[in-house]
Formats: structure tokens, C-alpha cells, sequence
């Protein structure tokens, strides 16, 4: 009897022991590889985007829902989570900006709870619940890691088109969704862009983008006619800077793994407007898309000294393009 | 202890209910598998093996552990209303072996039970000419029985001091819980603050069944398992299976 209690105990003990052993994974391989992977693919995303855009230079915070698994090269360090929830984005931590995501697990888990119930359609990503995996991250890294590349280098000019913008973005969001008439307006530019963008014929893109520009100049008047509280094409302005370009960049590590056709699939498939900041995503990215079309090498001219819609609208009316003569 | 253990089954076995809920899972393991159902996901139709055979691995393993609390369930309520304990109390067997006898039965009568929902699922794994899967099926299956273990000692150990409709409560919210152990821990990171505290402590006390589902699938498609959802699920056996030693019946 003695000995069956002895091995008793002995089997909890054992049992016990290998829990805690095999309980601290750490960061995962899948995150490792997306970590590694994106980094590889540093030089191909210099020739295509921002040549100075060096995702190497800021550290990845993957947030499993307890910690932050913070990568730096080869170096993995469990920290404190700066956000207890899950965001992607960048964060100033210890006076650098730091990329913030969730793990590829967590992220995947998310789409199956929220994406499901339509918790992910506010500007957060462009992919389908079950088509989330290493690729998908590995393009959000680049987005967020374009993020942080913004504040780095451009934080005053950033800032100075976000400006009105804090603590009310969402009344002037509403203010926006809620006139019908620029809504259509909106949809009516955003079927001109993608038709320019598929238009192979320079003239006929060109003369395209020129009626969505005044498309956009009708819609903009609207706006600020409607609404003389707030500055709502501002607003659109900032997050079509800052999203659509980071969103640009997301697309272009999509499109280097998985090729221009299945890129276009996911980020220029029909579009339908919705409410919050979701468009402007779309919006910005397709411009960027456009002037690279027009114009090699445009990122380099681009500083967020304005926003990239006037600097599409100037590149295309004031002759800049390098090699059409308008 | 045998004789014991051997009679419990028996009777579990000669429940009709169980001979219903295990067809209606047959059923429904065929329907799908059968072809006869437009399932899709994302608009695309699910008609492949490797998706039809993870959705009907994840079906017997919600069937199966309900399945297991049902068998379960008035296992030893039933033994002390019959009064079926007085006869082994003379014969001068403990209330430890006499509850443990029965929680042994309760489980192996519950591997049974799941056992025949796998065979359904091997025949359609043998109908796609999936033999390297079918092996495979074999090691999976005592994983999945981590489960059923789990379920039949809990509700075993709860039903020594409590009704049976209590302890099946307890038993179902525990099946639930834990099914959606991995939605419930991500819920839990998304909403944090109080909320977010509160389930973290009920996640603390449930026994993860979606880990362990989960590197039962693995194993069957070949791919590599994490031990610690295996032996966090083994060391919740142990911990449950001190509640046979310690809990006692007043009328003994």
C-alpha cells in the first residue's frame, strides 16, 4: 500500500515537472520565420518602395496576449506588453520607435473571432478570414514596420497633418459617412482610380486620373461647404497619407510573394465603401500604385511634407512626370 | 475492483440514449463525409479531404466529450439510490475503490462510445484511400482520449457529493469552456481590464480540450505536437483523480 502511495505521488511530481518544463515556448518558430523573412526580403522591397525604409532598424514587439516578444536580429526578449490588447502598430518605446503586433497565432485566432463577426473591417487588413497566414503577416509587418519608418524619420511632418485631428476623429468621420452625397462622389472617384489603374494606355490613364481629380475637387468643396465646424478633408487627407501609404508598402511585400496577380486580387478587388477609415487604405494605397506607374522612383520626392493627394494631383497636372509629356 | 468496473460498463452500455446520440453522430459524420452537404467556407466549397477530415475530427471530439459526461453522469448517484453500495461495502472494499471502479468505468465505457464515432471517421478516411491517415488515427485517438478521461473523472468526482443535475451543469459548462478554450484565452487578450482578469481566472481552472483536439489532428496529419497541452491535460487527470481519494458519501 505504501509503495502505491510512494507512486502515486511520484507520478503527480513527474506529471508536474514536465507542465513546467514544456510551458515557456517562448516566441514561436512560425514568428521567428516571419521576423526572418521579411527581412530578407529588404533589398527587392528598396528597389520597388521607400529606399531609405530599413525594417531591420526597428524592433518587433509580438504580443501573445500575455507578453511582448521583442525580436531584434537574432535576439529574443520577453517584456511587459505596452498595449494589453492587440494592436498593430508603432510605438515609441524607450525613445525609439518599436513595431507592435500580435503573434501569427493570435492574429490568425482573431480573424476567426472578429473577422467573423466583422469586428476587422475598420482599416485594420485586406485579407480574407481563412486566408490568414505567414505571407499575410509578413505583409503586415512591412505595413506597420512603414509606420514606424514615418514617425522615425518624418514625425514633425506627420504631425502637422494630423493636426485637428486629435481626440475628434471619429465625429469627423461620422460627418463624412453621413453625407450621401459625397459618399457617391467617393465611389465614383475610387471607380475612376482603378480604371486608370488597369488602363494600359498612358493618355487614356492620364486623362482618366484627370477627371477623378475633378471628381475630387467637387467632392472636397462639398465637404468643406457642409461642415464649417470641422476640417473633414483633412482628415481624409491624413489617413490617405499615412495609411494608404503604408498600405502601399504592405501590398508590394504581398505582391513580392505571391505575385502581381494574387495581390490584386486581395487589395484591388471591387470596391465597396464603407463606414470609418477603411477607404482611405484603399484610396491612398491606389494612388501610390498609380504614381508608380507614372513615374519611377517617386517615393524618393515624397517626404509628408503634404499629403500624398496633393502631391498625386501635382505630380499628374504640373508635368512632373518624368517621362510623358502632358 | 474488476467485477465492479465490468458490471458499471455493462449497464452504461445498455443506455439507449447513448446508442442515439452515438448514431446521430454517425449520421452526421456520413452526411459529410458522404458528399451530400454544401458546407463552404469563405464561398469557397469545403470538398477536400484534409478539410473535411479536420471538420469531422473536430465533430467527434464536441460529440465524444459530450458523450463521455453523459455516460458519465448518474453513474454513482444511481449506485447509492439503488443502494447496489451496501453489497460492496460488506464485501469490505473502500469507498475509494469503489468510486474509483466506478470512474474507470464511466471513462472506458466513454472510449467505447467514442471509439465506434472513429471508426466512422476511419471509414471515410478508408473511403479516400487515406491509409497512411488511418495508422496515424491510432496514436491520435488515445490523445483524444485525454478528453474523454478528463470529462468522466470530473463529472465522476462531482456527481460523490452532488445531484446529478448539478454536477451535469458543472460537467457541460466545463465542455463548452473548454472546447473553446483558444477563442475564450483570445477574447480574454482582446478585452483585458476587469473583464478580461476575470476570465483569465476561469481559464486558469479549465481544462484546455481545444489543445489537446488539437494535437490529436495533428498527429493524424502527420505534422509535429506540442507535449505541454498533452501533459497540462494528464496532470488535470491526476489533480481530478485526487478527488476520488479525498471526497466521501455520508450514507457510506
Amino acid at each position: 500500500m505504501k509503495f502505491y502511495k510512494i507512486a502515486y505521488i511520484a507520478v503527480g511530481v513527474i506529471l508536474l515537472a514536465a507542465c513546467i518544463l514544456t510551458a515557456d515556448k517562448g516566441l514561436s518558430q512560425e514568428d521567428r520565420q516571419v521576423y526572418e523573412q521579411a527581412n530578407r526580403m529588404q533589398e527587392e522591397m528598396q528597389e520597388h518602395g521607400f529606399r531609405d525604409l530599413i525594417l531591420s532598424e526597428y524592433k518587433v514587439r509580438f504580443f501573445d496576449g500575455d507578453y511582448d516578444y521583442v525580436m531584434n536580429g537574432t535576439e529574443v526578449i520577453r517584456e511587459d506588453p505596452v498595449f494589453q490588447t492587440f494592436v498593430g502598430t508603432a510605438y515609441e518605446v524607450e525613445g525609439e520607435y518599436q513595431i507592435v503586433m500580435p503573434t501569427l497565432e493570435r492574429f490568425s485566432q482573431m480573424f476567426g473571432i472578429l473577422g467573423a463577426a466583422g469586428g476587422l473591417s475598420q482599416g485594420s487588413t485586406s485579407f480574407e478570414t481563412a486566408a490568414y497566414g505567414m505571407e499575410e503577416h509578413i505583409a503586415t509587418l512591412w505595413h506597420e514596420g512603414f509606420h514606424a519608418y514615418q514617425f522615425t524619420h518624418y514625425e514633425e511632418n506627420v504631425l502637422k497633418l494630423a493636426v485637428g485631428l486629435e481626440g475628434e476623429g471619429n465625429p469627423v468621420l461620422t460627418a463624412i459617412d453621413g453625407d450621401t452625397a459625397a459618399v457617391s462622389l467617393f465611389e465614383e472617384g475610387m471607380g475612376l482610380l482603378r480604371t486608370a489603374y488597369y488602363e494600359e494606355d498612358t493618355e487614356l490613364k492620364i486623362e482618366i486620373l484627370l477627371q477623378y481629380l475633378d471628381k475630387q475637387q467637387e467632392r472636397d468643396k462639398l465637404l468643406t461647404q457642409s461642415n464649417t465646424e470641422m476640417d473633414l478633408t483633412a482628415a481624409e487627407r491624413y489617413y490617405e497619407t499615412i495609411e494608404g501609404t503604408a498600405r502601399y508598402m504592405e501590398s508590394l511585400a504581398y505582391e513580392l510573394q505571391k505575385g502581381t496577380g494574387q495581390m490584386e486580387v486581395y487589395y484591388l478587388g471591387a470596391f465597396t465603401y464603407e463606414n470609418g477609415t477603411d477607404k482611405y487604405y484603399s484610396l491612398g494605397m491606389l494612388k501610390c500604385r498609380i504614381l508608380s506607374q507614372l513615374t519611377e522612383g517617386w517615393e524618393e520626392r515624397f517626404n509628408f511634407s503634404q499629403g500624398i493627394d496633393e502631391f498625386f494631383g501635382e505630380t499628374i497636372f504640373m508635368g512632373q512626370l518624368a517621362d510623358y509629356d502632358i | 475492483m474488476m467485477i465492479i468496473i465490468k458490471n458499471a460498463i455493462r449497464e452504461r452500455m445498455r443506455k439507449k440514449e447513448i446508442y442515439v446520440f452515438a448514431a446521430l453522430g454517425i449520421l452526421l459524420l456520413l452526411l459529410f463525409g458522404g458528399g451530400s452537404t454544401t458546407l463552404q467556407i469563405n464561398g469557397v466549397p469545403v470538398t477536400d479531404f484534409s478539410n473535411m477530415f479536420g471538420i469531422m475530427h473536430g465533430m467527434v471530439t464536441v460529440i465524444g466529450c459530450l458523450l463521455a459526461l453523459l455516460i458519465s453522469l448518474q453513474t454513482i448517484p444511481n449506485e447509492y439510490e439503488r443502494r447496489t453500495s451496501h453489497l460492496v461495502w460488506v464485501r469490505g472494499i473502500s469507498q475509494t475503490s469503489y468510486h474509483t471502479s466506478l470512474a474507470l468505468a464511466n471513462f472506458l465505457s466513454g472510449v467505447i462510445a467514442v471509439g465506434i464515432l472513429y471508426m466512422a471517421l476511419a471509414v471515410y478516411v478508408i473511403g479516400n484511400g487515406e491509409t497512411g491517415v488511418l495508422i496515424r488515427m491510432i496514436p491520435a485517438f488515445l490523445i483524444l482520449c485525454i478528453n474523454i478521461g478528463i470529462i468522466s473523472l470530473l463529472t465522476s468526482v462531482l456527481s460523490i457529493k452532488l445531484p446529478a443535475a448539478v454536477s451535469g451543469l458543472i460537467g457541460a459548462i466545463v465542455v463548452i469552456g473548454g472546447l473553446l478554450y483558444g477563442i475564450l484565452d483570445t477574447y480574454r487578450s482582446i478585452m483585458g481590464g476587469f473583464t478580461g482578469s476575470l476570465l483569465g481566472m476561469a481559464l486558469r481552472v479549465l481544462p484546455d480540450f481545444n489543445q489537446i483536439r488539437a494535437q490529436s489532428a495533428a498527429i493524424c496529419k502527420g505534422g509535429s505536437i506540442e507535449w505541454h497541452g498533452i501533459l497540462a491535460g494528464l496532470l488535470t487527470i491526476y489533480i481530478l483523480s485526487i478527488g476520488l481519494v479525498c471526497l466521501k458519501r455520508k450514507e457510506a
